[in-house]
This record gives C-alpha cells, sequence and structure tokens, in this order.
C-alpha cells in the first residue's frame, strides 16, 4: 500500500479545494472570496499567502506568474495549480472525513433536548 | 504620497510574494476606491502575519548558517571573542564595582526623599564631621521640608567577650529615630527607642550578615552584650539584609547600629552632633530644602546675617551622594575608563567585521542575488554580531563568577563592602544589556558595507580605486578612535602612576616597616589602683620588650595611631591653635622611626618624676611662636590653657597623617598618670632577621604575667594612605593596558587587511622599481597617518578631561607636557611595532607572480 499523505490542516483543505475548483484563476484575492461565499470563512489575506506558501514548500501546489493582464498598467498575478501529490492529499482528507462520518446523522443539537 | 510606506511595508516581505501581494492589494484598493495608506495597512499585516508564521524558522536557518560560518573562521571567532571578552569584561567588572554605590537603589524604603545635611564651608569648600547640635535641632524643628532627622557617626569596634583578644562587631553610632526616618524596620528584635535614649540604655543592632555568620542566625544573639572599653551594650534586634550604614565616613567594616543617647529637645552652645540624614516632607525638593536651612542659617547667627555674610552653612545633598562623596567622582571615573575600554573593544570588533565582510563579499552578493533582501543580509550581519558578542558576554560573566570576590581589590578598603561579591541578576542583565550595544554599535559600519554589496561589483573583482579609498576611509576612521580612546586611558594611567609614585616616596616623617604595636591587657583590679603603680608596671613591661633579641627601639604611646599619625587628644593654645598631643615614654620617637632633629628626647627620670617637659615638630614650632627659627625655641616655655607650663627639650621631624596631607603639629611630651581609666600601647621597632614576635609574647606572659597579648604589624600607619592611590594604579594600569593592547590589534588588523587587499598595487609598484623599503614605510606611513590624527584628538580630549581629574591626584599637574608627550609617543610606537609585520609581509610580494594572478 502506497504512503498515505499526511492530513491536512483545515485551512490548508479548504484553500487546495478553492485552487481545484478556480482551476486556472486560482490567485489570492479569489481564492479567498470563494471560501468567504462557499464555506462562510473569512480567512485573513495574510493567512491565504502564508497558506498558499506552505503549501507549494509541500510540493501540493505550484504557481508561475500570469501574463499581465490586459488593461493598462495591468500585473501579472501570481497563479496556482494544485500537483499531483496536492490531489492526492485532497482526496485522503476527504476520504477520512467521509468515511468517520459514515452511517452517522449530523444534526445540530437543539437547545434544552435530549437526544 | 504615503505610496512609499506601502513600499517600506512589502519590503518586509520576502522578493518572491513582493509582486503578487502588491498587485492583490492595488487590485482591491481600486476596487474599493482606498488610499495608500490603506494600502500599506494592508501589507503591513500580511507581513505581520509572515513573519509569525516563517519569522522563526527563518531566524533559526539564519542562526544555523551563522554558526556554521563563524565556525570555519575560527581565527576571527576567537580574535573577536577575545577583544570583547576584554572589552565587555571590563565592563561588567567595574559594574560588580560601583554598582552599590551608582546605581542600585538603597536598601531604605524613601530613599527618594532622604537627603544628607552636611556642615560645610563653601568658601573653602570643606565639610565637617561634625556641627552645632543647636542648629540640628532647630533645623530639625523649624524647617518645613524636612519632616524628620536623625543622623549616624563614627564606627567602632565592640568586643565579643571580655578577653582583648576577642572577636569584634564595628558598630555605628546614629540616633534613636534613625531608623525611621530610613523606613527600615528590624527582621528580628526590635528597633531603636526613644526610651532607649531618655533611659540611656546601652543598646545595639547588628547586621543580618553578621547575624547568620557570627551567630548562625540564632534567636540568641538578641540579649548578647557587647564591650566597647567600659562600655556594655546589649543587641536588641536585626537589620535587614543589604543594609548600609547611611553614615558619611565609610568604613571597612560594618557589622551594626549602636544608640547614641542624643534627644533633640534642646541644645547647650557648644553641643555638637554628627551630620544629619534628613527625610524630606512629601513634595519638597533638595533646592527648598537648601533654601531653608540657608534661611535658618541666618537666622541663629544674626550677626553675621546682618553683615550679609553666609551664616553657619549645611549642604543638602542626596543621602547616596553624601554617602559615596569621597569616592564619587573616583567610581564615575573608572566607569567612563571601563566604558571607553568598552568603545575600544567595538572598534576592534568593527574592524575585524570590516576585514572579514571583504573576504566574504562574493558570499553576500551570492546570497543578495539569490534574492536575499539589503535588510535581510543587514539583519544577517547584526544576528552573527550579536552572537560573538553574546559568546564574549557569557565567557566574561563566568570568568567573573570566579573572580567577583578578587574584584574587591579594585577598591580601597573603606568601599570594599560594597563590591558585589557574587555575579547577580542585575550583573547578568547588565551584561546582556553591554552585548547588545555593543554588537549594535560594532556593526553598523560593516553591515551597511555587507549589505551594499553588488553582485557585478565583485564578479568583476572590483578593486578599483574609488572602493578602496572608500574602505580604507572606514578603517581609517575606526582606527583614530581607537588612537584617541587609547591616548586618554593611557594618558589617565600615566597620571594616576605619577601621582602614586610622589605619594608613595613623600616622607610622612615615620616609618611603619619593621615596626610592631604591642598591646596588653589590664591588670586584674583597675578600680581604684594606684595609678603610679599603673604606669610603673607599663615601664617595666616597656623595659622587658628592650631586652628582647631584634629589638632596636621601643617606647609606649597613650594612643599608637592605625589609620595615620593622628593622635587621640590635642591641646588647644590660647590662640585658638590646635595641637595634637601624644603622651609618651622615653623611646617612642625613635620607635616609630622619626628623627629628632635638634636636642634630645625625653629621659627616664623626666618620665617617672612627671617633669614639664615636650618635644616639638616644626609645624607645631611654627604654630606657638611663628616666624622663628626652629632651632631657637629650645628650651623655651610653652603654655595652653588647662595645660602646665612645658619647657622644650627636642625638637622631631615633621609627621604627616597621610602622605596626601600637611605635616600637622604635633607634640610629644611624658605619660602623666591620671586619675581616669588609661592605657598605653607599646611601639616596637625590630630587626626583623632576629626579632620574634611568639617569643616576645612568651617573655611577656611567663615573666610578667601579663594577659592579652597582642601583637601586630604597624603597617596600617602609612600604608592605608597609599591604599586608594594603589587601587587607582592598578585600575587605570590595567585600562591603560588592556587599551595599548586593543589598539595594537585593532591596527595590525586594519593595516593587514590593507595590505592584503592592496597586494595588485604592491606588485605594480615593485614592478615599476619601488625597494623593499619604500613599500615598507609606504604601508606604515598610511597606517600612522589615521593614528597621528586620533593622537591628537586624544590629546585635546585629555587636556580638557583634566579638569576632572585633577582632585584625585596628589601634587600632579595632569596636564603636564611632558607626560602627554611620552604618552603620545609610546602610542606611535606601539602602532609602528603593529604596522611593521603588515608592511614586512608588503615588501615581500613578488611583482610577478601578483601580476600573473591579475
Amino acid at each position: 500500500m502506497a504512503p498515505r499523505p499526511p492530513l491536512l490542516g483545515e485551512v490548508e483543505q479548504l484553500v487546495l479545494l478553492a485552487v481545484l475548483r478556480l482551476a486556472g484563476e486560482a490567485y489570492a484575492v479569489p481564492i479567498r472570496t470563494l471560501i468567504l461565499r462557499e464555506a462562510g470563512v473569512d480567512l485573513s489575506r495574510g493567512t491565504i499567502y502564508v497558506t498558499l506558501e506552505r503549501l507549494e514548500r509541500k510540493g501540493y501546489v505550484t504557481s508561475w506568474f500570469s501574463d499581465p493582464q490586459a488593461v493598462r498598467g495591468g500585473k501579472a498575478r501570481r497563479v496556482f495549480r494544485l500537483k499531483a501529490p496536492g490531489v492526492a492529499a485532497v482526496k485522503a482528507s476527504k476520504l477520512a472525513v467521509d468515511r468517520l462520518a459514515a452511517g452517522t446523522v449530523i444534526a445540530p443539537k437543539v437547545e434544552g433536548q435530549r437526544p | 504620497m504615503t505610496g512609499w510606506l506601502f513600499r517600506v511595508a512589502l519590503r518586509l516581505l520576502p522578493v518572491s510574494w513582493r509582486e503578487a501581494v502588491r498587485t492583490d492589494i492595488e487590485d482591491e484598493a481600486r476596487a474599493k476606491g482606498r488610499g495608500a495608506l490603506w494600502c500599506a495597512w494592508q501589507a503591513l499585516r500580511v507581513a505581520v502575519r509572515w513573519r509569525g508564521s516563517f519569522g522563526p524558522e527563518a531566524l533559526m536557518t539564519d542562526l544555523r548558517y551563522i554558526i556554521r560560518s563563524l565556525w570555519h573562521a575560527k581565527g576571527f571567532t576567537m580574535a573577536a571573542v577575545l577583544t570583547l571578552v576584554l572589552g565587555l569584561g571590563m565592563n561588567i567588572a567595574v559594574f560588580t564595582v560601583v554598582d552599590r554605590m551608582l546605581f542600585r537603589p538603597l536598601p531604605f524604603a524613601h530613599e527618594g526623599r532622604l537627603v544628607m545635611v552636611v556642615p560645610y564651608a563653601p568658601e573653602r569648600g570643606l565639610r565637617y564631621n561634625q556641627f552645632s547640635k543647636r542648629f540640628f535641632v532647630e533645623g530639625r524643628r523649624g524647617v518645613a521640608a524636612v519632616e524628620d532627622m536623625g543622623f549616624a557617626g563614627f564606627t567602632s569596634p565592640h568586643a565579643l567577650g571580655p578577653e582583648p583578644d576577642a572577636p569584634t562587631l564595628a558598630l555605628t553610632e546614629v540616633s534613636y529615630n534613625l531608623l525611621d526616618v530610613l523606613g527600615v524596620a528590624p527582621v528580628a528584635g526590635r528597633g531603636f527607642l526613644r526610651e532607649d535614649a531618655e533611659q540611656k540604655r546601652g543598646v545595639a543592632m547588628i547586621t543580618d550578615e553578621s547575624w547568620r555568620s557570627r551567630f548562625g542566625g540564632s534567636a540568641s544573639a538578641i540579649g548578647t552584650v557587647v564591650r566597647q572599653g567600659q562600655m556594655l551594650r546589649t543587641i536588641i534586634g536585626v537589620l535587614p539584609r543589604g543594609f548600609l550604614a547611611p553614615a558619611s565616613a565609610r568604613t571597612a567594616r560594618f557589622d551594626g547600629l549602636y544608640l547614641d543617647h542624643t534627644l533633640f529637645e534642646s541644645a547647650g552652645p557648644k553641643d555638637a552632633v554628627d551630620p544629619g540624614i534628613a527625610r524630606l516632607a512629601p513634595g519638597a525638593s533638595i533646592p527648598i530644602a537648601q533654601q531653608q536651612f540657608d534661611a535658618l542659617g541666618m537666622r541663629l547667627d544674626p550677626e553675621l546675617g546682618q553683615a550679609g555674610q553666609p551664616g553657619p552653612r549645611v549642604l543638602v545633598e542626596s543621602l547616596r551622594a553624601g554617602m559615596f562623596w569621597r569616592a564619587h567622582t573616583y567610581l564615575w571615573l573608572v566607569t567612563a575608563a571601563a566604558s571607553l575600554v568598552g568603545l575600544l573593544a567595538c572598534a576592534n570588533f568593527s574592524s575585524l567585521l570590516l576585514a572579514r565582510g571583504r573576504a566574504r563579499q562574493s558570499d553576500f552578493a551570492l546570497r543578495a542575488s539569490l534574492g536575499a533582501s539589503r535588510s535581510r543580509l543587514m539583519l544577517t550581519e547584526v544576528a552573527q554580531s550579536l552572537v560573538i558578542c553574546g559568546i564574549a558576554a557569557g565567557v566574561s560573566v563566568l570568568a567573573l563568577s570566579w573572580s567577583a570576590a578578587a574584584l574587591r581589590g579594585l577598591v580601597y578598603a573603606e568601599l570594599r563592602p560594597l563590591v558585589l561579591g557574587a555575579v547577580d541578576a542585575r550583573v547578568v542583565l547588565y551584561a546582556v544589556l553591554a552585548a547588545v550595544i555593543a554588537a549594535i554599535v560594532s556593526v553598523i559600519l560593516p553591515a551597511w558595507r555587507a549589505s551594499r554589496t553588488g553582485l557585478i561589483g565583485v564578479l568583476q573583482r572590483d578593486s578599483g580605486s574609488a572602493a578602496r579609498v572608500r574602505r580604507r576611509r572606514a578603517g581609517g576612521a575606526v582606527l583614530a578612535i581607537e588612537a584617541a580612546v587609547g591616548v586618554l586611558l593611557v594618558t589617565g594611567a600615566a597620571i594616576v602612576v605619577r601621582s602614586f609614585v610622589g605619594l608613595a616616596t613623600t616622607d610622612v616623617g615615620f616609618q611603619a616597616r619593621d615596626t610592631y604595636v604591642v598591646r596588653v591587657g589590664p591588670p586584674g583590679d583597675r578600680q581604684g589602683g594606684n595609678n603610679l603603680a599603673e604606669l610603673a608596671r607599663y615601664v617595666a613591661i616597656l623595659d622587658e620588650i628592650r631586652r628582647q633579641p631584634g629589638v632596636v627601639a621601643a617606647g609606649a604611646v597613650d594612643s599608637m595611631p592605625s589609620g595615620g599619625a593622628a593622635p587621640m587628644s590635642g591641646m588647644r593654645l590660647a590662640n585658638e591653635k590646635h595641637l595634637g598631643l601624644w603622651q609618651v615614654t622615653d623611646g617612642f620617637v625613635a620607635a616609630i622611626g622619626a628623627r629628632i632633629l635638634a636636642g634630645r628626647d625625653i629621659t627616664r627620670l623626666e618620665l617617672d618624676s612627671g617633669q614639664p617637659v615636650a618635644l616639638l615638630t616644626p609645624a607645631a614650632a611654627a604654630l606657638i611662636w611663628p616666624g622663628e627659627n626652629v632651632q631657637a625655641v629650645l628650651n623655651r616655655e610653652f603654655t595652653a590653657p588647662k595645660q602646665p607650663t612645658r619647657r622644650i627639650v627636642g625638637i622631631v621631624n615633621d609627621l604627616r597623617d597621610r602622605p596626601d596631607e600637611a605635616p600637622r603639629p604635633r607634640v610629644f611630651a611624658p605619660v602623666q598618670a591620671r586619675d581616669y581609666f588609661w592605657y598605653l600601647e607599646f611601639a616596637v621597632r625590630t630587626e626583623p632577621a632576629r626579632f620574634s614576635a611568639d617569643v616576645l609574647r612568651r617573655e611577656l606572659v611567663g615573666r610578667h604575667g601579663v594577659t592579652g597579648v597582642r601583637i601586630d604589624p604597624a603597617g596600617g600607619m602609612a600604608t592605608t594612605a597609599l591604599e586608594q592611590p594603589r587601587a587607582q594604579v592598578v585600575i587605570f594600569g590595567a585600562f591603560a593596558a588592556v587599551a595599548l593592547i586593543l589598539a595594537a590589534l585593532g591596527l595590525f588588523a586594519v593595516a593587514s587587511f590593507d595590505v592584503a587587499l592592496r597586494r595588485p598595487e604592491m606588485g605594480l609598484r615593485m614592478a615599476l622599481g619601488a625597494t623593499q623599503p619604500e613599500i615598507r614605510r609606504l604601508v606604515i606611513g598610511d597606517a600612522l597617518r589615521p593614528v597621528a590624527i586620533g593622537v591628537a584628538a586624544g590629546l585635546l580630549a585629555a587636556y580638557w578631561a583634566a579638569k576632572f581629574t585633577q582632585t584625585l591626584v596628589y601634587e600632579t599637574d595632569v596636564r603636564d607636557p611632558w607626560t602627554l608627550a611620552v604618552v603620545a609617543g609610546v602610542l606611535l610606537a606601539s602602532a609602528v611595532l603593529a604596522a611593521w609585520l603588515p608592511a614586512r609581509r608588503a615588501s615581500h610580494v613578488d611583482p610577478a607572480v601578483v601580476l600573473r594572478a591579475e
């Protein structure tokens, strides 16, 4: 059995999934916006950069500078894309959560009621 | 406008992210209509988050890099650490010496409001030990700025048992309210009470330290009786740990306090008390108190007041200044000298870093081209300097913790109890602070240089003349500073040594060498004894002493001089002049090594029959018969109130209490049997090869049944006076030696570095026909130029600093041109020596080899 990639942190998981979904358009600003919209988590700008740097150091993502934007004075952006180990890590992470949650009903606990 | 703030904040981020973050933030700012300030704030937040996540990691990487590179450059590391151990170590050592006196809070609760009120004569700059009790009482009652005032006076030994060789405690006399004034409570037993003074109880308190060392901290110490002569005093309490005698007269030992019975109700016109220690009322300041005391002086002495003259004056000063006034300038000078040595070490370290920076240029350039920012390069340099200074401070503190006790030798006896005996948290904190300061001061120039290294320049092997001149200027400036500081320190040492030699060779009029003081216990029954028989007993003991082998001369005196040559009693002439009076036996003058200039010594017959004769010193003769030839006063008679008329039979050479003081007027007269308690001590001058103190003791005990014989060398007399100057010689000599070594090392490093840099130039010169001596002259000349500038600046500074040092030395002109010239010569000579080796190396450059390498 191939060695299982180490589990991801919560923020790392969110950022990796965001990079996966933004495919080719993944740079810091849209990543942050997507996570806020879909997960309701407001990560600080710094956290996004730090997490991206960490993921890149782990070899899960890679980055390059895009062509300058097609506007006057447009600048290049640092765009991210998942690498194979990154994809494996997201899969392993999701699988772990799914297996653990199998057969359970996750319902919000209501105040004053016994389960 | 505030765009630069944004740019600065972005620079805190690694290069790889800077552009991306800038674009993101600018986009968002445009979308939200925010300004540059907002951008800067956003960038700063990102930077803070970034440093929080990756900072420690980066720091560890840097540290690993630094330690690795220091390990590889062992020579550089050793030289730097050694230099700094000398500089920092000296500073830390001096700190442990001066801390209690200059910086550490005094162990009193109300320190900020405590002042010393010292009687003084402003027109003569004199401070007195005693002042009018009336003034004191009025001041305590009538000066609004003063909440309460007490006093502390002299310290005297109190024996722990009746036998004469019993151990003693040095106790200081204080008023009953002193502890209240200071805000100090006893840790065991009780303090002094007003009733103790009213009922004239003999009571004493001991320090926590002597409680532990003498009584093992046992409660039985309370109630122990100590004795000062016939006075018995009971120990009633223990002072808190670290308590210091708040007296202006400092003593070599301090073991506690004893109560003086003075009450502050009333005062006769002639009553006197010790200088006051006052607690100011809240809100009152020293100038206000001074004004009010001045006004009181005017009021108490209306005649002087009306004549517009100052009345009796007191000086109000902070308690710290009052306690340590005698040592204050000395301590600050020592601190200043240590700081100079520290500065010198920093300058040296700086030039070592510069030299190493040159060797590591390509390393810098490589790191810069791989994306290390300028700030990162500078920070690495700072961190490297911090690591080295940290190691040096650590080594210094370790060395100090082994030798802290030995540091007491750096100050004279009366300050010794105030020197910390060990390294404590404050010393460590100071060491850390000193290391950080040294690291930052030393690294400024090298770090700036390192950060300016460009890849292109290095790759092109930029040794263009402009760059070289810049580099040499930096080294030259460091050298000039070193030379100037060196001149200051060596001048200080030279002046102190000259002053010491002057003192040590001053004839004090007596000799302590090979002289012993013999003390014997009293006979069993002193009360109501026959005084003539008592005198006869002393004379018999004296004769026995004289019969011992190796005794050259012996005589007895009513009180043997201990600290100087000051006698116990005195007489006041009708013209108010004061003469010191020694009551002696025949032979005493010879026993202390004084000479009879004219006439003769007292005879045994005159002693036995109590004849009123006397010996005078020339200083005393000049007081009694001003302006007359000393020889002419022989056989004259003189008298003083309450004194018999005495006939002068001889003139003894002048005697000085201390080598740095003028001769005092002294009279020697035969001992008279008196009807109150009295006591004689023997001065015994010996031939050391034949004399044995043990034999003398055995003989005295065996033949005369004398008890409690104590035989001590009389060394104390003259040596205590030399102690302070000797301490100065040791400490300033050490400073000067370290300064010279450091300055020479610094010059050597800079000259070597310069020669290494200029090898191609030397090769070219030699190829063009320059001879070896010419090359040597060139290198030495280049090295000497900044040194000469520094020496000139140092001489000017020494001339200016003279006004602070003049008071510290004895009959030495601190601006003596010869001294300054010799100092300048020594500095320049050591510079030539230090530059000689690099110059030789330069002159041995082989033009063929060097030019081929180009």
